[in-house]
């Protein structure tokens, strides 16, 4: 069968007509040829461009690059406000590393949770505008202590600890910086002792002056060291150093002007002569019955703006939870006007004492509104205070009255908390903002991309695997793979 | 002016069209059909002569074969294998053995014709024809095996003469 199968194909194929060449195949062919090399390239090109665009749109965000310090500031005092929500940013905001000053602050926070690297977090700084209620991370340079950063009154400045490295390469506390929100520049103050054991950094509330409060001497002797103040006068940037009759301790609370330095460990309230680093004022108060027994800590000591009085925060521990505390929110009329203060010996006349209740927990003292408001954060009632999914406030408390007013509202998670306020905007009409940008995790994106590359890369593999098993340029013969 | 490539390839097809021409004929069993095939065959060969090392038949052939089926797959909606006979030809009272067997070969599929023409036109093993085609030994032996038993119903004469394996 096969034979004649043979024989009848060979015959029917002289039947053929021979084609006829074209004269212009080659030509024709080698131009398709060069049209598709050039689409090809166009393609891919194309492709990777797409991609790498889309990668950029997708990861930029917090990757954009403005210039670190400005000159110019955009924004009207007037128009500054604090937000009627507080947060905590996206761990992959950008920081002013980056993105360049943030302007006026209204509050400073901190936070555990910053995104340093694709896997890892680390301790942070973070301001929220009181141009726009914009978050953004505060790259500190040579930032010694985390939790130690203090926001001025007015949001224009933060000061903090600086470090250096000794010849031993063992990191110590060798001053203090002031982070300008508006320029961006930063202004260091070495301090010129050696062996600083830095307890409290204090702005004036004016904004114009920082207290620097440290103890120098044998860091393995503390009774050889000595407490000391260094003044800076921002606009000279000139500073004055004091030695004080004081022994600043750990957890104290200070509030500091011209007029006295207020020092508050509970139950201990002590006033400095600023001048002679004298004790101009020291006075016990009886713990007071709200804490059953228990020795209070400090919750913050803030002079009111015309100097007169003196509010401080007893926070009292309590098993429920470690953050709720009995609060003692307590006023100290210091006699009149703030001259009164001045000099050894003057009578500071007969202290009243107020205790400002019936606020259950107060987290923080955190200042003053104006002359008879103090700004708390905490929560107004006991019986809030125990609810968990209360949200915690910055609350007005007239201390004469004992009334009080939520401003804002304070939703942080427990790796992140308010550092302070700018004291001198909460008498405008708090504002308003939209919450913290929600950036996409940048991982997310790069693992899709993974995913897609990879996937293609697997397509293209099994087609031209398939492809290749057709493929008219293998020598007949060979076994496809 | 003339490449050397331009060259090598218009001696190849000065000397192998006709060759071409007749197994295009084979595969598509009409002229007009066999003919473009040819051209588009040497148009991707041209395309791809770049490519090519060696001996250059062996890959255009293999573009035909391709070709002639991907040709079919692209046509299949409007074309399909039948049992029927296709039309008549007109006015040809003595149909002679190559009518037949032209007949025969409509009947099936390009697949199974490119494998008849590559086995028994030629020559090739079935070890080759696997491979010319992408397909595996296997398939192609029991799709010759499916064709000669469909062009034995339609060409008896191929059942009369004596069999022998290819």
């Amino acid at each position: 069968m096969t034979e004649l199968l043979r024989q009848s194909l060979s015959d029917l194929a002289e039947d053929a007509t021979v084609a006829t060449p074209r004269a212009n195949t080659w030509a024709d062919a080698r131009r398709s040829h060069r049209r598709r090399l050039v689409g090809g390239i166009a393609a891919s090109t194309a492709a990777v461009l797409a991609v790498v665009t889309g990668s950029i749109a997708l990861v930029a965000p917090s990757m954009r690059q403005n210039s670190g310090v400005t000159d110019q500031p955009a924004y009207v005092i007037g128009d500054l406000a604090l937000p009627t929500n507080v947060s905590q940013p996206s761990p992959w905001e950008s920081g002013t590393a980056d993105a360049g000053p943030p302007g006026p602050l209204a509050v400073l926070g901190e936070t555990l949770d910053r995104r340093t690297s694709w896997f890892h977090t680390s301790d942070a700084y973070y301001g929220i505008s009181a141009v726009d209620g914009s978050y953004r991370y505060l790259d500190l340079p040579h930032l010694a202590l985390n939790g130690t950063a203090v926001l001025s009154p007015d949001g224009t400045h933060v000061a903090y600890w600086t470090q250096s490295k000794t010849s031993t390469e063992q990191t110590t506390v060798d001053g203090y910086a002031v982070y300008d929100t508006t320029s961006g520049k930063t202004a260091t103050h070495t301090i010129a002792d050696r062996d600083v054991v830095p307890r409290l950094l204090v702005w004036a509330p004016g904004s114009n002056e920082l207290m620097a409060a440290y103890r120098v001497g044998p860091l393995d002797d503390r009774e050889a060291q000595v407490g000391k103040t260094d003044v800076l006068d921002v606009a000279t940037d000139q500073s004055t150093v004091v030695a004080l009759r004081h022994d600043v301790q750990p957890g104290e609370s200070a509030s500091w002007s011209a007029n006295g330095i207020a020092f508050w460990r509970a139950p201990k309230l002590t006033v400095i002569d600023p001048q002679t680093g004298g004790v101009l004022m020291d006075l016990g108060l009886t713990p007071t019955p709200v804490g059953g027994g228990k020795q209070p800590r400090s919750g913050g000591v803030a002079w009111s703006p015309d100097l007169s009085t003196l509010a401080f925060a007893a926070l009292y521990p309590k098993s429920s939870g470690p953050l709720l505390q009995e609060t003692s929110l307590g006023t100290f009329h210091a006699g009149g006007v703030g001259a009164q203060l001045q000099g050894r010996d003057r009578p500071l006349g007969p202290p009243i004492i107020r205790r400002v209740t019936p606020f259950a927990a107060v987290y923080h003292l955190l200042g003053w509104r104006d002359d008879t408001h103090a700004l708390v954060l905490g929560v107004p009632t006991a019986a809030q205070a125990v609810r968990a999914d209360v949200v915690p406030g910055i609350y007005s408390i007239n201390v004469e009255t004992g009334d009080y007013e939520r401003l804002a509202s304070v939703s942080l998670n427990d790796s992140a908390w308010i550092r302070g306020i700018a004291t001198s905007v909460s008498d405008h009409p708090f504002v308003n903002r939209p919450g913290p940008t929600s950036h996409r995790d940048p991982r997310t994106v790069w693992a899709v991309i993974a995913m897609v590359v990879l996937l293609s890369a697997t397509v293209l593999f099994v087609v031209l695997r398939s492809r290749r098993s057709k493929d008219p340029l293998r020598p007949i013969g060979t076994t496809p793979t | 002016m003339t490449t050397p490539d331009a060259a090598d390839y218009e001696a190849f097809v000065a000397a192998r069209i006709a060759a071409l021409s007749r197994t295009a004929y084979l595969l598509t069993g009409n002229h007009h059909d066999a003919e473009d095939l040819v051209q588009t065959t040497l148009f991707k060969a041209a395309r791809s002569w770049h490519r090519i090392t060696g001996e250059p038949e062996p890959y255009v052939r293999r573009i035909m074969y391709n070709e002639n089926v991907s040709r079919w797959r692209r046509r299949r909606v409007a074309e399909f294998a039948t049992s029927r006979l296709p039309e008549q030809p007109a006015a040809d009272a003595d149909v002679d053995t190559r009518l037949e067997l032209q007949r025969a070969l409509q009947t099936l599929t390009p697949r199974q014709r490119t494998m008849l023409v590559l086995r028994f036109f030629e020559d090739l093993t079935e070890e080759r024809t696997a491979a010319a085609m992408g397909l595996s030994v296997s398939t192609v032996k029991s799709e010759t095996r499916r064709a000669l038993a469909r062009l034995g119903q339609r060409f008896p004469e191929l059942e009369r003469s004596p069999a022998r394996d290819g």
